[in-house]
């Protein structure tokens, strides 16, 4: 029998030595979650936390992590040596968190977002150049075993040449204007995993026409943008945190391609094919959720999926390091931008 | 205390909680006992069957049904709150304060209780944040109904991750002097019965997921069922259908053959909630403890 590890303990000697120490960078709601996947996770040991806010230093602390627990990046190297990098800080310092991270040397990480504008993007696109060590990002719905093998056959070839791409991303949160987080829209925090999703589905794409409504606030609740894939083919985006039936996120891609018709979720995947393909034969395939067993060694929610991919890469893992590619960070935060500046300005119509 | 944990729970937490199921399923039930009045008729049919508590969030419907019912209905009630809405704030949902004044501990009701707290308060421990929020949370809660608390699996989680063993027995020694039995929900089913066992924590249950094929059994499934083995805390095994692939009764009987104490069958996990609630109670009866 294994004896589980934490390394928040001091381990046995049979057990698998940490591979790498890893520090969190941004103390918020992901961080801490982070934190938690990365002490749970026999190859990793966390080595520091870092966040500017004191009161989040605080929580940490009361929490009960053992390890330094800082304000800045600079401060940690200087009382840890981790080896790699969580960042998860605030939007607004995101491509510096994940500059520092670089220009220290350190193998980083970005949870789902690498940038906040195109400008940050083109910024960090050089310093990636110049990394000595991984840099990676990404979210889970790319992760998540149902998504991965759809990319599988899509990258296979099943569906042939791509005519159209259907992505929606739902979820039940704003019914009023009271539970609107301030100073956000549908577009963030909602974009990003299904951007992310989508072109490391369908490949790069780019924006054109976006419609938007506004329902309990002035900016989008809902969003429908118009994309075209660098193949050619159209797709197309749609985003709302005000439908109901969603308590849990859901991120649905449906593609069409001239041998057929894909539907995945993370519920399942249906597969329709006219002729054999990609070494499926013509007819109906479907997988369904719950054929796999836990996705990391500790569950912390979703960073532990990230968490576990981001550790897969480090130990030279190239599949898995493809799925965490920071190139594509780099394009979702361009398209993202886009899309809000095609954006059409819009004000709430219902104010309950 | 032990001797009262229940070993037939039915689970409505997917009521107000993302759970392992398909969304349609989910959907289904959630609109099926929407009403205070249909989930009381639910829960009286369940009591009925079998089952010997309701593992709940005591959420306005419940309450309502508990009215409805007029009659003291068990209830394992899983806190801190944890709404699916807490994962739009940036900030850990633990660090948002309580917001009135008897809320952070300044009333009569558990008054020792709460000197206990003090330092842990003063030190800025998570477990004072936790314990403040169980007393706003429970509030409104009827005492006649409080037949356990369930700290949830978000603070169980955490603790755990961070090794705070500390923080753990300041909780439970909290919800018994409320709730009289409390137990630790948990998505890390194995590293938590390990870590017990290291620290010499003995919760009066544990409510974790298992199924025959491990779907969620941290941090692998073969850990997790030698810890199981050692039978030293009372387990509740919750979605022993691991999502839907394995029916009812064949991942109840694995879970009990693998040193379950009982079973917390959720209501998305029940086709015909009275039928597969009396099969459970007669697997349980079947075997002598």
């Amino acid at each position: 029998m294994r004896t589980p590890h934490l390394p928040a303990d001091a381990a046995t000697p049979e057990e698998t030595a940490p591979r790498w120490r890893i520090a969190v960078s941004g103390l918020g709601r992901a961080g801490v979650a982070y934190a938690m996947a990365i002490a749970g996770h026999p190859g990793c040991q966390l080595a520091g936390l870092v966040d500017p806010r004191a009161d989040r230093r605080a929580f940490a602390k009361g929490a009960g992590f053992k390890v330094p627990i800082v304000a800045s990046l600079a401060s940690l190297l200087q009382r840890a040596a981790p080896q790699a990098l969580v960042v998860c800080g605030a939007s607004s310092t995101r491509a510096a968190d994940v500059r520092a991270g670089i220009d220290a040397g350190l193998a980083t990480l970005a949870d789902g977002r690498l940038a906040e504008t195109a400008q940050e993007a083109d910024a960090l696109a050089t310093a990636l150049r110049d990394a000595r060590a991984l840099v990676a990002c990404g979210g889970a719905p790319l992760l998540h075993p149902l998504f991965r093998r759809a990319g599988e056959w899509l990258a296979a070839g099943a569906l042939g040449p791509l005519v159209r791409v259907q992505t929606s991303a739902y979820v039940s949160r704003v019914f009023s204007a009271a539970s609107r987080p301030a100073n956000r829209d549908v577009i963030d925090p909602m974009a990003d995993d299904a951007l992310m999703l989508l072109d490391g589905l369908v490949g790069p794409a780019q924006a054109g026409e976006v419609r938007a409504q506004a329902l309990y606030g002035n900016g989008p609740d809902e969003l429908h943008a118009e994309l075209v894939l660098q193949a050619g083919a159209t797709a197309s985006l749609d985003l709302s945190w005000s439908v109901p039936g969603y308590p849990r996120p859901a991120i649905v891609v449906e593609a069409e391609g001239r041998r057929g018709r894909l539907l995945a979720s993370d519920d399942a995947i249906e597969l329709e094919l006219h002729e054999p393909a990609a070494g499926l034969q013509a007819g109906a395939h479907q997988v369904a959720a719950g054929e796999w067993g836990p996705q990391a060694p500790f569950e912390a929610g979703e960073p532990s999926m990230v968490l576990a991919a981001f550790v897969q890469a480090l130990d030279g893992d190239p599949a898995t390091a493809a799925l965490l590619d920071a190139q594509r960070g780099l394009r979702v935060a361009r398209l993202r931008e886009a899309i809000r500046a095609a954006t059409p300005v819009v004000a709430a119509r219902v104010t309950p | 205390m032990n001797a009262t944990v229940p070993r037939l729970v039915l689970s409505i937490l997917s009521l107000d909680l993302p759970v392992r199921a398909s969304r349609e399923r989910l959907l289904e039930m959630t609109g099926r006992y929407r009403e205070a009045e249909s989930l009381a008729v639910g829960l009286v049919k369940a009591l009925d069957a079998g089952a010997e508590a309701v593992c709940a969030v005591p959420s306005a419907p419940l309450r309502g049904a508990l009215t409805a019912l007029k009659k003291p209905l068990p209830v394992l009630a899983r806190l801190p709150l944890t709404p699916p809405a807490l994962d739009l704030r940036e900030d850990h949902w633990l660090m948002r304060e309580p917001r009135e004044r008897n809320e952070a501990g300044f009333g009569l009701e558990g008054a020792a209780q709460r000197v206990a707290l003090l330092p842990a308060a003063i030190t800025g421990d998570v477990s004072a944040r936790v314990a403040a929020r169980i007393d706003q949370e429970s509030g409104a809660w009827p005492t006649r109904s409080r037949a356990g608390l369930l700290l949830c699996a978000p603070v169980t989680d955490l603790v755990l991750a961070a090794g705070h063993a500390r923080a753990l027995e300041r909780l439970l020694r909290h919800g018994r002097s409320r709730f009289g039995l409390a137990g630790l929900e948990t998505r890390n089913p194995g590293w938590l019965l390990a870590r017990l066992h290291e620290w010499g924590i003995e919760p009066d249950f544990v409510l974790a997921p298992i199924d025959p094929l491990g779907t969620a059994m941290t941090p692998d499934a073969e850990t997790t069922r030698a810890e199981m083995q050692r039978g030293s805390v009372r387990l509740l095994a919750s979605e022993v259908r691991g999502g839907g692939p394995t029916a009812l009764e064949a991942g109840a009987r694995d879970a009990l053959d693998r040193g379950a104490w009982g079973l917390a069958a959720d209501l998305v996990e029940l086709s015909d909630l009275s039928s597969d609630l009396r099969g459970l109670a007669a697997m349980l009866a079947s075997r002598s403890r």
